[in-house]
């Protein structure tokens, strides 16, 4: 094969390559995480639509998998390429975001077996 | 006895930590330590246990099998099943110490540690690390759970101490029914019948048996729901860090030999209490510095916690991994150069860094698409090892990175570091068809050569039942024996998965 052919090739190899990588992706992801807080759950998520610039906005997300009192170990924000089409297509006036949440566990240390009487507590 | 709190989802899917296994689960179970009102029991693990009891029956009542997981951090099968997974993060009960009167006479219970199977490493680091005391190894990030980690055999590369599983002194397993039973070695009981009571588990449950202990120990799940461990601390210590680049050819003799005089290391022919070796297999010439050797000494005490990290900036996306894969099964001829950019980014040289062993070790923040596969092997056969992994990638490359580690061999009768020492070869590679057939082209070739290797259980590994046979030989024979011993045929079934059947052992 000759060079511009071999190199036209190439090109084209890693066009398609680059295209194949982006529509197996394309996530903008935004993380808050505890500092050394581990999670108690696995990730679940909803997704959000904002209307008219904000005017109008979805409810708060109370985690239905939290335990009353049990706060959140990291909190993701997602768009992607499609739903930042949506937004640039309707002027803004609608915006989806996915918001996604793990629980955080509750305090883990205990002195059961240290500080209690015998027979006790148990 | 009132009954348990259960966050129960139907067809939920299920995947784990680094997305390279995902399967749809009839019955997901979030378990916490908490009674169906929410309210919390001054025995704080016990809703939690009534709560895998109550799980392990509804799976029965199904007729279905059962799946105890944690922090989703095997790359195996091992943590599922499509039936009942039951997530154990929220039972985090940790308890320092142990009175004496929990203990048989004599024993000194100051530095055990009972624990519930979803403590996460991290939290047991920083918990015992406010008792002035420390786990004497863990695995090289802290975001799996104790009985995650302890049941598939993870390892750090402290070659004098062993795997996690070996600082284990007893195990509360939860079998067919919710029956609690605790283990312990009969060479090494400790506990009370007090103890007992305080764990809700009948004296006729309490089993003094070497072989069933040794068994249960690496089990990933067949033997049914860990509740709890005991296990033995030491002293608090902090370790000192290196990380040094050589030429392949210059850690040729330490690799199979552990002698590291040739090395020039700061305390000279002493072996360092953690001693790894990573390579880049498309750089093993003279002069090209592919091998990063990493080590560690032990020193008494503390050091300051470090500040938090990453005060902004940016960081590797959470797709990359998964994006680097796909471009590098449709143009394999730019691997060699990815995977030397990554190392030559992620393994940066450093000298004498302090920290404890909870910060020397974690946190962990993994995202994306990623596998690995990790093998044990004889000291004598590794650097053939280590060859033949450079000769498959070089003939066909693949995103992967190489890691050998030297761990003590475990008493546990399917630990993967059976041999002594172990040489762990664990190789890390972005998610993608080609890497898979790297491994398998690498494992055919070890097989080719009759070079004897285990593979951990909680990373990527075949589904060969005559490979695992003769690996284990009676190891293997013996731990059927104890499951039996401690399971019917119904309730092999009821704990078993399709990584338990794949590998030979229902």
């Amino acid at each position: 094969m000759p060079p511009t052919a071999r190199s036209f090739r190439l090109l084209q190899d890693f066009c398609w390559a680059v295209a194949l990588a982006l529509s197996s992706s394309g996530c903008y992801a935004y993380h808050i995480t505890g500092n050394r807080v581990p999670p108690a759950t696995e990730a679940r998520s909803q997704t959000q639509v904002a209307y008219l610039w904000g005017v109008v906005q979805p409810n708060d997300i109370v985690p239905p998998n939290c335990p009353k009192n049990v706060p959140l170990a990291d909190v993701t924000a997602r768009t992607n390429l499609g739903y930042a089409l949506i937004t640039t297509v309707t002027l803004g006036i609608v915006s989806i975001h996915e918001l996604e949440w793990r629980c955080a566990k509750d305090s883990g240390e205990v002195k059961v077996l240290r500080a209690a009487a015998k027979g006790s507590e148990g | 006895m009132p009954k348990p709190y259960l966050h129960i989802e139907r067809n939920q899917t299920w995947t784990n930590k680094h997305q390279n296994v995902t399967g749809k689960v009839a019955a997901y179970y979030d378990v916490w330590n908490r009674w169906e009102d929410q309210s919390k029991d001054p025995v704080s693990w016990r809703p939690g246990m009534a709560g895998l009891q109550q799980a392990i029956r509804d799976a029965e009542a199904a007729k279905a099998s059962v799946r105890a997981f944690g922090g989703s951090w095997s790359l195996s099968g091992a943590a599922y099943c499509p039936d009942f997974m039951l997530n154990t993060k929220p039972l985090n009960a940790i308890n320092v110490g142990i009175r004496p009167e929990n203990l048989r006479a004599g024993t000194n219970g100051d530095r055990l540690l009972f624990a519930q199977c979803g403590a996460s490493v991290q939290e047991v680091h920083d918990t015992l690390a406010r008792h002035n005391l420390a786990l004497k190894t863990s695995g090289a990030s802290d975001g799996q759970t104790l009985a995650g980690a302890i049941s598939t055999g993870t390892h750090g590369a402290a070659n004098q101490i062993g795997a996690m599983q070996d600082s284990v002194v007893g195990i509360q397993l939860l079998t067919e029914h919710g029956a609690s039973h605790w283990l312990e070695r009969a060479s090494q009981p400790l506990v009370s019948p007090g103890f007992l009571q305080l764990i809700d588990t009948p004296v006729a449950n309490h089993h003094l048996d070497d072989d069933l202990f040794d068994a249960a120990l690496v089990a990933f799940g067949s033997f049914g729901v860990v509740h709890a461990y005991l296990i033995e601390t030491v002293p608090l210590y902090s370790l000192e860090a290196y990380s040094r680049r050589l030429d392949y050819s210059q850690v040729v003799h330490t690799l199979e030999t552990l002698d590291v005089a040739p090395l020039g290391l700061p305390e000279g022919a002493t072996l360092p209490y953690h001693f790894e070796i990573a390579f880049n297999p498309y750089r093993l010439g003279a002069g090209q510095k592919g091998a990063f050797v990493r080590f560690m000494y032990k020193r008494d005490g503390s050091t300051p916690d470090p500040t938090t990290p990453l005060p902004g900036g940016h960081r590797p996306g959470d797709d990359l991994l998964g994006v680097i894969g796909t471009l590098s099964d449709a143009i394999p001829g730019a691997i060699p150069t990815l995977v030397n950019q990554i190392m030559d980014m992620e393994l940066q040289p450093y000298e004498a860094l302090r920290a404890t062993p909870g910060y020397t070790f974690g946190p962990t923040s993994i995202r994306g698409r990623g596998m690995s596969t990790e093998m044990g092997f004889g000291l004598q056969h590794i650097r053939r090892a280590v060859e033949i992994i450079a000769e498959v990638a070089n003939g066909f490359p693949f995103g992967g990175v190489v890691a050998v580690r030297y761990v003590k061999g475990s008493r546990a009768l399917l630990a993967f570091t059976q041999y002594e020492p172990t040489c762990t070869v664990e190789i890390q590679a972005v998610d993608s068809a080609r890497s898979q057939e790297a491994y398998e082209r690498i494992w055919a070739k070890l097989e080719d050569e009759s070079i004897p290797f285990s593979f951990h259980w909680g990373q990527v590994l075949p589904y060969k039942p005559a490979h695992y046979r003769w690996i284990y030989g009676s190891r293997l024979e013996r731990w059927q024996a104890a499951k039996a011993k401690l399971l019917t045929p119904a309730g092999r079934k009821l704990f078993s998965n399709d990584l338990v059947r794949g590998v030979g052992l229902e």
